[in-house]
C-alpha cells in the first residue's frame, strides 16, 4: 500500500497532469465567474478534450474545472450580486454589501481562502475515511448495491428539485434513457428502432451537453427575446469594482473556527447525494450567524458570512467523492460527469479500483489536495481581472458555449447522429428546467442505469422468487431500503428543504444565477 | 383553464403508456422470462406514468385552489409562450442546418455562420466586432481540436458530400 501511495503522488508531480491541474483550475474560475455558467456545465464542454489524455491527466484536468468553478461562483456574486453558481448565492448575502462598501477586494479574498481552506479539510477527511469505507463497499454484491442505488436515486429525486415526484419521473426517465442500446446481461438490442448508431446506447457527451449547454443557450435566447420585449435591459458598472483594501491574513485566521466548521458540514452533504452545494453553503451560513458575535451584521457586509458558505461549499467537492469512488455513486451533475470520464477510460469507479488501481486513487487524492493550491494562486494571481470577466456580455458567452458544444461532440464521436441526439437533450432539458423536473436526478439515473439494472436483475435471480426474504437477510440492504423509505417518508412529511432563516438580506434580495 | 404544468403530465402520461403498451414490447426481446431485457425500460415507464399521474392531480388540486382564492392560472404555472418557442425552435434549426452543413460547407465556415447566427439571435448588433471576434473563435475552437487534440473536423467545402 505504501509503494503504491508513493507512486501515486508521484506521478501527480509530473508537467502533464500539474500543466492540466492550471489550465482546468483557469477554466474553472473563469467559466464559474460568468453568470449562469457553472463548473459542472464547463466539465460537460470540455469532457471531449480528455479522451485522449492518459486517466490521471484527464481527471486532474476537469477536477481542477470543478474546484475553480466552485470558488468561481462567487466572484459575480460578490461583485454584482448575481452569484455565478447557485452555491455562491449564500455569498452573496454579506460579499455584495462588502462590494457596495469599497471592499470588494476584502470580500473576494475571503472567499479565496476559505474555499481553498474548506476544500483542504475536506480533502483530508476523504484521504481519512475513503479506504476504510472501500473495505466495507467490497462486501457489497447484487441486493446492497440495487438497495444503495435506489437509495441514491430516491434521495436525490427527492432533494434537488421542488417536487420529489418530478424528480423521480426525471430519474425514470433517465434509467429509460440509459436502457437504450444492447442489453448488458443478453446483448441483444434494445429500444434501438433500427439505428445502429443507437447499439451502443445513447452516449454520455451528447445528452450531458444538450441538457447542461445547450439548453443554457436556449434559455439565453428566451432572456433575450423577453428582455427585447419589456426593454428591462439591465446595465451594471463593474469599473474598479476589485478595488479596496486587501484581506489580512490575521483576519482568515480570525475565523478557523467558522471555516472548520462550515468544512465538516460541507463535507458530511457532500458525501450524501443529492443535498449539494447549495445547501451546504446556506448550511455553513446558517451555523456561522447563530454562533457569531456579530450576528446582527450578518446580510450588512459581515466578512464571516463570506467565510462560511465558501468553506462550506468547496468542502463539498471533496465530499462528494467519498460516495464516488467508494461506491462509484454520484452524488451530483458534475460527479455523474467524472463518472463517464472514468468508464470512457476502462476504469469503474467503485470499491475493486481501491484494490486493483490503488495508485490511481492516490493520485486523485493527491490532484484533489494539489488543485487547491493551484486555486490560490490562480485566485489571488487573477483578482485584477475578475471586474473584466462578469463583464463579458451574454450573446458572447453563449455564442461560443453553442459553437463548443457541437464541436465537442462532433469532434468526439465523428458522427452527425450525436449533434442531432444532442439538439433533442438539449429540447428535452430545456423542457426539463422549465418544468422543475429535476436534471440532476435524471443525469444521475441515466449514468447508474447500468450498474443498477445488472444488479436489480443478479438480486431477482438470485433471490429465485423470494426477493423479501433476500432482502431480509442482507443488513447492509435492509439498512439502504429503510434508508431509502425514511427518505420518501422525510421528503414527504416535510416538503422541500428552506434555506435557513436569514438576518438582513434574505435570498430574495439576491439575483440568483439564471441557470438552475 | 388548463394549466402548462398539467398539460406536461398529461405529454408524461401519454408517453409513459405509448412506450409500456408498443413501443418496448416491440423494440425488446423477451426471451421468455419476466426479468428479460424488457424488464427495467417497463418498470421505468410504469413509474413515469404512475408518478406523472400523481403530479397530474397535485397540479389539479392547485389550480383549483389557486382559481378558487381568485388567481388567474397564468400568475403560477410555467410560462410556455412565444419567446420560450421561439428561442427553443430557433436554437433547434441552427444546429440542425450546422449538422447538415458541416460536411458540405467544412467547419470553418459552417462553425462561423452557426456562431454569428447565436451572437445575432442573442442579441450583437455590432456586426464588424461579432464577425471578427467570430472568426477568431473559430480559428482558436478549430486549430485547438484539430491540431492540439487530433479531432478530425471537416476543413474545406465538400457540396457533393450529401451532408454528413
Amino acid at each position: 500500500m505504501l509503494d503504491a501511495l508513493i507512486t501515486g503522488v508521484l506521478s501527480v508531480f509530473s508537467l502533464g497532469p500539474l500543466l492540466y491541474i492550471a489550465v482546468g483550475v483557469s477554466i474553472g474560475i473563469f467559466v464559474g465567474a460568468l453568470p449562469g455558467l457553472t463548473g459542472a456545465m464547463a466539465i460537460a464542454l470540455l469532457m471531449p478534450v480528455t479522451f485522449g489524455l492518459d486517466p490521471l491527466t484527464a481527471l486532474a484536468f476537469l477536477i481542477g474545472i470543478y474546484k475553480g468553478g466552485t470558488f468561481g461562483g462567487s466572484i459575480s456574486g460578490i461583485l454584482l450580486n448575481t452569484p455565478g453558481s447557485p452555491e455562491a448565492a449564500a455569498t452573496a448575502f454579506d460579499g455584495y454589501p462588502l462590494a457596495q462598501a469599497g471592499q470588494a477586494r476584502r470580500a473576494l479574498q475571503m472567499a479565496l481562502f476559505a474555499s481553498v481552506g474548506g476544500a483542504l479539510i475536506a480533502d483530508m477527511l476523504l484521504y481519512g475515511v475513503a479506504l476504510p469505507f472501500s473495505r466495507i463497499a467490497l462486501k457489497f454484491g447484487p441486493v446492497e448495491i440495487t438497495f444503495t442505488v435506489l437509495f441514491a436515486f430516491t434521495f436525490v429525486a427527492g432533494l434537488t428539485g421542488s417536487s420529489l415526484v418530478r424528480g423521480l419521473v426525471a430519474c425514470a426517465f433517465g434509467i429509460l434513457c440509459a436502457s437504450i442500446g444492447l442489453d448488458p446481461m443478453t446483448a441483444s438490442p434494445r429500444l434501438t428502432f433500427g439505428f445502429l448508431e443507437l447499439q451502443d446506447g445513447l452516449p454520455l457527451l451528447p445528452v450531458a451537453i444538450g441538457m447542461l449547454g445547450l439548453a443554457e443557450v436556449i434559455m439565453a435566447m428566451e432572456r433575450h427575446i423577453e428582455a427585447r420585449r419589456n426593454s428591462d435591459a439591465v446595465i451594471t458598472k463593474t469599473e474598479g469594482l476589485t478595488s479596496g483594501p486587501p484581506l489580512r491574513i490575521r483576519e482568515v485566521f480570525s475565523f478557523w473556527r467558522t471555516i472548520v466548521k462550515s468544512s465538516l458540514a460541507g463535507s458530511a452533504i457532500g458525501a450524501l447525494p443529492g443535498i449539494g452545494a447549495s445547501m451546504a453553503a446556506f448550511v455553513g451560513y446558517g451555523m456561522a450567524q447563530r454562533s457569531s458575535k456579530n450576528r446582527d451584521k450578518f446580510g450588512k457586509g459581515e466578512i464571516e458570512g463570506v467565510a462560511a458558505p465558501e468553506a462550506a461549499n468547496s468542502a463539498v467537492v471533496g465530499g462528494s467523492f467519498i460516495p464516488l469512488l467508494t461506491l462509484g455513486i454520484p452524488g451530483n451533475v458534475a460527479t455523474a460527469l467524472l463518472i463517464g470520464v472514468f468508464l470512457i477510460h476502462g476504469i469503474q469507479p467503485g470499491p475493486l479500483v481501491f484494490k486493483n488501481d490503488p495508485e490511481l486513487i492516490f493520485a486523485i487524492f493527491t490532484v484533489l489536495f494539489v488543485t487547491n493550491f493551484f486555486t490560490l494562486g490562480i485566485g489571488l494571481l487573477g483578482e485584477r481581472v475578475y471586474g473584466q470577466i462578469v463583464k463579458v456580455p451574454e450573446y458572447l458567452s453563449y455564442g461560443i458555449i453553442g459553437l463548443t458544444c457541437v464541436t465537442g461532440v462532433y469532434a468526439s464521436t465523428n458522427s452527425v447522429f450525436a449533434i442531432l441526439v444532442m439538439v433533442i437533450f438539449a429540447i428535452v432539458g430545456y423542457l426539463m428546467k422549465k418544468f422543475d423536473y429535476s436534471f440532476v436526478a435524471f443525469i444521475i439515473g441515466f449514468v447508474l442505469a447500468p450498474e443498477f439494472e445488472v444488479a436489480f436483475r443478479s438480486y431477482l435471480l438470485i433471490a429465485q422468487g423470494d426477493p423479501i426474504g433476500l432482502l431480509l437477510r442482507s443488513p447492509i440492504a435492509m439498512i439502504f431500503a429503510v434508508l431509502t423509505v425514511a427518505a420518501i417518508v422525510r421528503i414527504v412529511w416535510r416538503g422541500q428543504p428552506k434555506a435557513p432563516k436569514l438576518n438582513g438580506l434574505g435570498a430574495d434580495k439576491t439575483r440568483y444565477p439564471r441557470s438552475g | 383553464m388548463i394549466s402548462n404544468r398539467q398539460i406536461a403530465s398529461v405529454i408524461v402520461i401519454i408517453v409513459g403508456f405509448v412506450l409500456l403498451f408498443w413501443v418496448i414490447p416491440a423494440q425488446t426481446t423477451t426471451f421468455g422470462d419476466d426479468m428479460g431485457p424488457a424488464l427495467l425500460p417497463s418498470v421505468a415507464a410504469g413509474l413515469m406514468v404512475f408518478l406523472a399521474v400523481i403530479d397530474l392531480v397535485n397540479s389539479t388540486v392547485n389550480t383549483l385552489r389557486h382559481r378558487s382564492s381568485g388567481a388567474h392560472v397564468i400568475e403560477y404555472d410555467v410560462a410556455m409562450r412565444g419567446p420560450q418557442f421561439a428561442s427553443l425552435f430557433m436554437v433547434a434549426i441552427l444546429l440542425v442546418l450546422f449538422a447538415f452543413a458541416l460536411h458540405p460547407l467544412g467547419y470553418p465556415l459552417a462553425g462561423l455562420a452557426l456562431l454569428l447566427a447565436l451572437n445575432f439571435f442573442l442579441g450583437a448588433r455590432a456586426y464588424a466586432r461579432i464577425t471578427l471576434l467570430g472568426i477568431c473563435t473559430v480559428a482558436v475552437v478549430y486549430c485547438g481540436m484539430k491540431f492540439g487534440f487530433g479531432a478530425n473536423l471537416p476543413t474545406f467545402p465538400n457540396f457533393f458530400s450529401g451532408g454528413g
